[in-house]
């Protein structure tokens, strides 16, 4: 788990930049072409984290300093200086630390995707800057919220590494300080759209990216078999079952599967509960917490449910309509207690409803000035 | 009557006045078995009696019975010429199948390769196929080659392009699945198009396989000893109409068997497609 990886690694000097999208990490990114343009991505940044402070749901309605010690720090946290106070006590969930010194898991720079060109050019997302650092031992759950359209979708796919969204237009996308250059299994992709390939059993679709890297037939069935359970499906009824003889919520569960085995370092999540029925979801949900906790990867998971996004994430990116940008990145505390358990606490209805007001001032502003 | 007492469940509109329900089973049989029965018995009443009474003269229709009866007068030439006719069709639809899927799935994976075949697929598809019929003869003699070479060249256009389709068909997010769970283009191919595009290309196979049994028919009325095209054409010259029409359903059997055996394997290997 969590605190056994969490040791070894070296953290930042100096304690710079506790928040997310440090502008210290980012600015190498930058090819050093232009000075004034360099400045004013810096610039931008700089705003960009003075915003984040003022959206810092970490401590809501708290009194200012003293107010973390009334919750019991987490039990068996080797990482120094949680960022995260938590909406209660009793987390199981490391709070992250200070970002290690290597460069962001990913990274977005004035990250501008247009289609087409002259009048029928469109624009999905515009100067999109984001960072999410590498903490250790853990990798952050990053929540994408937004209306339908605002470009959520290519912000994933870049990272992907799939066309047509990749490449970018303009601007820098970097994963662990290098540029992307094509699909790869160490960022694995759960898609709304059941994707479970229908020619193959449970337990071959889960085996596929083992069987493509040439593992033999025995270890990879096996070690699927193992990843049948994990993911909360039968293995005696369900292995050799076909993807059509499924429910949706089995088919995710067959996907966040398939992906998990590889354990990939970012896990890419485009609505995956998305089709669900609410109590399904909410399994769902927790299972993809307990998964998470277990392997720690760094999650990107696009969704419409503020719940689902407060809930799961870390961290949110609130993204504009049209063309699509980051409006405010929120900091929201880690998941500690099942999804319905959590979502009955007022605590959590609280920052619900503020990012939900957040979320109306900003499209009313927005609206305002078109 | 229902008593007033009890509150009434509806009952659901019978199928008769529901749009688009099939009737139960036995109704449908019985509705199909009707009309066939239907139509014999015209037939037999028009094909009553002699050559003179006969309201349609026997060398036109002959009676049900008579065409029935000469079934046994067709013996051993009957096996033979299925068998040599069917020999030719599996032969020419083999090939066709080699050459025609093997070409589609690289056209439908690299669209430079789709682009130069595609004049060529166009011209070959657009050509009527007893118009091919003559070439072969010219370039193939009278031999078998000929005839399963015509058989190939009717229906290797068709078996690609619908190859090339399904191919294309496969939604793009398996590929795009499988490239983020690390498959390389080539693995992509092998494990995910081709399955996912197999029991289309098969579905047309079978189809073409229908096609090719109507194309080998024609191929066998010029300078051929045997085939159940060869045989038709006898009787056409000798007068035997009766063994021509027992012929023709024979053959029309022949092909609803055919169909419906390859349809069974199908099913049966590719069970994960419900709608085969």
């Amino acid at each position: 788990m969590s605190e056994s990886k969490s040791a070894p690694h070296p953290h930042l000097p100096g304690g710079t930049g506790t928040g997310p999208a440090g502008g210290a990490a980012l600015t190498p990114t930058t090819p050093a072409r232009d000075p004034a343009a360099e400045a004013a991505a810096l610039a931008a940044l700089e705003a960009q984290e003075a915003r984040l402070a003022e959206v810092d749901l970490l401590a809501p309605a708290a009194p200012p300093a003293p107010a973390a010690p009334a919750v019991p720090a987490a039990p068996a946290s080797g990482v120094p200086a949680p960022v995260a106070p938590q909406i209660s006590g009793g987390t199981k969930m490391a709070p992250l630390g200070k970002p290690l010194a290597r460069p962001p898991v990913v990274a977005f720079d004035k990250v501008t995707k247009t289609y087409g060109t002259g009048r029928s050019a469109f624009t999905a997302i515009k100067d999109v800057s984001f960072a999410i650092e590498d903490y250790p031992g853990r990798g952050e759950f990053v929540s994408i919220l937004g209306p339908s359209g605002c470009g959520k979708s290519t912000v994933i796919r870049l990272i992907a590494g799939l066309l047509p969204q990749f490449p970018q237009t303009s601007g820098s996308v970097l994963v662990d300080g290098k540029p992307i250059r094509g699909p790869g299994p160490d960022r694995g992709m759960v898609f709304q759209d059941y994707t479970s390939f229908d020619n193959r059993s449970v337990l071959e679709n889960i085996a596929f990216g083992l069987e493509c890297r040439g593992v033999p037939a025995a270890e990879r069935l096996d070690r699927a078999r193992s990843w049948i359970a994990k993911v909360g499906l039968s293995i005696k009824k369900d292995a050799d079952k076909y993807p059509h003889e499924l429910s949706g919520g089995m088919r995710q569960r067959v996907a966040i599967a398939r992906t998990l085995i590889l354990e990939p370092r970012i896990i890419l999540m485009d609505e995956p509960f998305g089709a669900l029925d609410p109590p399904t979801r909410t399994r769902m949900q927790d299972n993809l917490v307990e998964l998470w906790r277990e392997q720690s990867p760094t999650i990107f998971f696009i969704t419409h449910s503020i719940e689902e996004a407060v809930f799961l994430g870390d961290h949110i990116l609130l993204f504009s309509n049209s063309p699509g940008t980051v409006l405010k990145t929120i900091r929201v505390p880690p998941p500690d207690r099942p999804s319905i358990e959590m979502q009955r606490d007022p605590k959590f209805q609280a920052v619900v409803s503020e990012i939900r007001d957040t979320i109306d001032k900003l499209e009313s502003s927005n609206r305002a000035g078109d | 009557m229902a008593s007033t007492s009890e509150p009434a469940v509806p009952r659901p509109p019978p199928w008769w006045r529901t749009l688009r329900a099939d009737p139960p089973v036995e109704i449908r049989v019985a509705i199909g078995a009707g009309l066939v029965a239907f139509i014999v018995m015209i037939w037999w009443l028009m094909t009553r009696g002699d050559a003179i009474t006969a309201v349609i003269s026997p060398s036109k229709l002959p009676s049900p019975g008579a065409v029935v009866r000469s079934i046994g007068s067709l013996g051993d030439h009957l096996a033979e010429g299925i068998f040599a006719t069917l020999e030719r069709v599996l032969l020419g639809v083999v090939l066709a199948a080699i050459v025609g899927v093997v070409l589609g799935v690289f056209a439908g994976t690299n669209r430079a390769i789709g682009s130069a075949v595609a004049p060529l697929v166009i011209f070959l598809r657009s050509i009527p196929m007893g118009a091919l019929l003559p070439l072969m003869l010219m370039l193939f003699a009278t031999g078998e080659k000929q005839k399963v070479m015509f058989i190939f060249f009717a229906i290797v256009p068709f078996v690609f392009s619908d190859t090339v389709k399904a191919v294309s068909l496969v939604p793009e997010r398996y590929v795009e699945t499988a490239q983020t769970l690390g498959a390389s283009n080539r693995q992509i191919l092998g494990k995910v198009l081709v399955p996912l595009a197999l029991p289309d290309i098969v579905t047309s196979l079978r189809f073409q396989f229908g096609l090719a049994l109507g194309y080998v028919m024609l191929a066998e009325a010029i300078a051929t000893t045997s085939g159940l095209g060869v045989m038709l054409n006898n009787n056409e010259r000798l007068g035997n109409i009766e063994q021509n029409y027992a012929l023709l359903f024979i053959i029309a059997l022949l092909a609803f068997g055919i169909d419906f055996v390859i349809r069974f394997f199908q099913r049966g290997v590719f069970q994960w497609r419900r709608d085969l």
